[in-house]
């Protein structure tokens, strides 16, 4: 799978969750979202794929280029389905084509930036000082974290954030009241939430798929929202610790620490951000009874079921929904169906090329190779009057497959026989009465 | 002094007021006692404190000395508070903080000194 099929992939499936999200973001568990957005990260960082009988990637890929026969649709066609026949040569050698080189550059601007905003950030966290505060302390001394945590204060940041990961560190700035003691847990009890979920690593998850897929609009889109709902995710995990009543307070106090602030703040887990409108929402609407926890159990399970299907069905060139299964010997190769003629043109050189090189090492005879380049132009004529020819490889050879609605009227076999190369076609009649009677046309080489 | 000291660049200024004149070797291992600052930040912060003029660097094993003196900070940082808040008035300050009443009878007796030095 490559780049362009996964962010397809992804983007139909980002498209859904944020429909779903819009229409019901607040009846629904913000933690089932968080899973979700990170299901479609999966799918975006890690080439897998399982091919299915049935692969909706496919339907939209043909839906994409609707006529087969445009010259303009099959460089698309090629990158989205994937063709093992011609493109098996290049599948291991990465081609610098034009468009590679823009997305590399892309990627590596927005990785660059990434590490830019980390690293300034660790610059100046690192001078935080530690805090001498009762509160603190006594909160501190409530946690249990196998890694070492610390709170400290620092006058460069403006609300609360949290950092580090094998020895993490909640950062208050200086402006908060120190003295609030139900402001200061309702902060602390956030960010160690953040903490024990390791959001950190997850934001840098998200932040990772988004470096890979800047090209598509609809990867920003998640970016924001995942990390949107990594806050309201916390926000819900912090109210249900404390009492349903405690809600306004807490609301109060989000509004309290409200901060403008307009750089790239995605990357460190804030207190009080953006959208904080949607989070007071949140949070006031946030009484899930019986029956919307059943609800958003259903849901859950729809999406992940859905989405695991999608994510696991590929474009799989062994569709043979079309052409009727030929022969045992064609499904255990791989088929290319529908050729045009630009694509069997390459074939042909291709096979030509392996052929003229036979001929020198004196393994087939140039009156042989002739005989092939007219069956070659012949079927090539075929296909340009309107034939549906198939080409299937097979460990041996392969076998050209030329049709016309549905039913295979000739064959034509090549396959290495002893080191020699050896050529068989048949014609396929259908009688009168719809049987149908195959007949061999000619023979070379080969015994039968 | 012209530019403003953040946090961490008085926290070194700090430990130079209290300790005099100190290697920067020697003000790291007092912070990483103290705060637990790694070398690599100290001197971060100590190179910062020179490009903002309040710290010299005298050669014999990067020997820093204090260029400002911790009334100096004072006396700014007042200032600069006296001007934000209190609207340049530094009465407002004062009755503010004569309104707290957290006097101790020894700071009424002090202030009683002082008032009495300047008239």
């Amino acid at each position: 799978m490559n780049v362009l099929q996964m962010s397809i992939a992804g983007a139909v499936m980002i498209a859904i969750v944020v429909i779903v999200r819009a229409l019901s973001l607040h009846k629904l568990p913000k933690r089932l979202f968080v899973v979700l957005w990170g299901l479609i990260a999966v799918r975006l960082l890690i080439p897998f794929s399982i091919p299915l009988p049935f692969h909706l990637s496919q339907i939209i890929a043909e839906w994409w280029t609707p006529s087969a026969d445009t010259a303009l649709s099959s460089p698309l066609r090629d990158i989205l389905v994937t063709q093992p026949g011609i493109a098996a040569a290049d599948a291991t050698a990465v081609q610098l084509t034009p468009l590679l080189i823009i997305w590399g550059i892309g990627a590596l601007l927005l990785l660059v930036a990434f590490a830019a905003i980390y690293w300034r950030g660790h610059r100046r966290f690192r001078v935080s000082l530690p805090m001498e505060n009762r509160i603190v302390e006594r909160w501190l001394g409530k946690q249990e974290l196998v890694r070492p945590l610390a709170v400290h204060q620092s006058d460069r940041i403006a609300s609360p954030l949290t950092y580090g990961f094998l020895r993490p560190v909640i950062l208050l700035p200086k402006t908060m009241d120190w003295t609030n003691r139900r402001q200061m847990e309702y902060v602390l009890t956030h960010e160690m939430i953040h903490i024990r979920r390791g959001d950190g690593l997850l934001k840098l998850v998200f932040a990772a798929a988004l470096c890979m897929h800047w090209f598509n609009p609809l990867v920003w889109v998640m970016f924001i929202l995942a990390n949107r709902d990594i806050e309201l995710a916390c926000d819900e995990a912090v109210v249900r610790t404390y009492s349903e009543e405690d809600k306004s307070s807490y609301a109060l106090a989000l509004i309290d620490m409200e901060e403008r602030k307009s750089c790239l703040t995605s990357v460190y887990s804030h207190f009080s951000k953006n959208s904080l409108e949607e989070r007071i929402t949140s949070l006031m609407n946030s009484t899930i009874k019986k029956t919307s926890a059943i609800f958003g159990g259903v849901v859950t399970l729809a999406l992940i079921i859905g989405i695991m299907v999608f994510l696991a069905s590929s474009p799989s060139a062994l569709n043979a929904a079309d052409e009727p299964p030929v022969s045992d010997m064609a499904n255990t190769g791989e088929v290319m169906e529908n050729v045009t003629p630009e694509q069997f043109k390459a074939w042909m050189e291709e096979q030509l090329a392996t052929s003229e090189q036979l001929v020198k090492d004196g393994k087939l005879s140039q009156e042989n190779l002739d005989k092939e380049r007219q069956n070659y132009e012949e079927t090539l004529r075929l296909i340009e009057d309107g034939a549906k020819v198939s080409i299937i490889t097979t460990e041996g050879g392969h076998a050209i497959a030329i049709g016309s609605e549905g039913a295979v009227d000739a064959w034509g076999v090549q396959s290495e026989v002893d080191g020699e190369m050896g050529t068989m076609s048949f014609k396929v009649e259908e009688n009168d009465d719809g049987t149908a009677v195959t007949s061999i046309q000619s023979t070379d080489k080969v015994d039968v | 002094m012209t530019v403003k000291l953040f946090d961490s660049e008085l926290k070194v200024m700090d430990t130079l007021w209290k300790h005099g004149d100190l290697t920067a070797k020697e003000i790291s291992a007092i912070l990483k006692e103290q705060i637990g600052w790694n070398t690599n930040t100290t001197y971060t912060v100590i190179k910062k404190c020179i490009a903002k003029h309040a710290i010299e660097r005298c050669e014999p094993h990067f020997l820093c000395r204090a260029l400002i003196g911790k009334e100096q900070v004072q006396a700014a940082e007042t200032e600069e508070l006296i001007n934000k808040v209190f609207d340049g008035s530094a009465d407002m300050l004062f009755a503010s903080l004569l309104n707290r009443k957290q006097l101790s009878k020894q700071q009424i007796e002090k202030l009683r000194q002082i008032v009495g030095e300047i008239e």
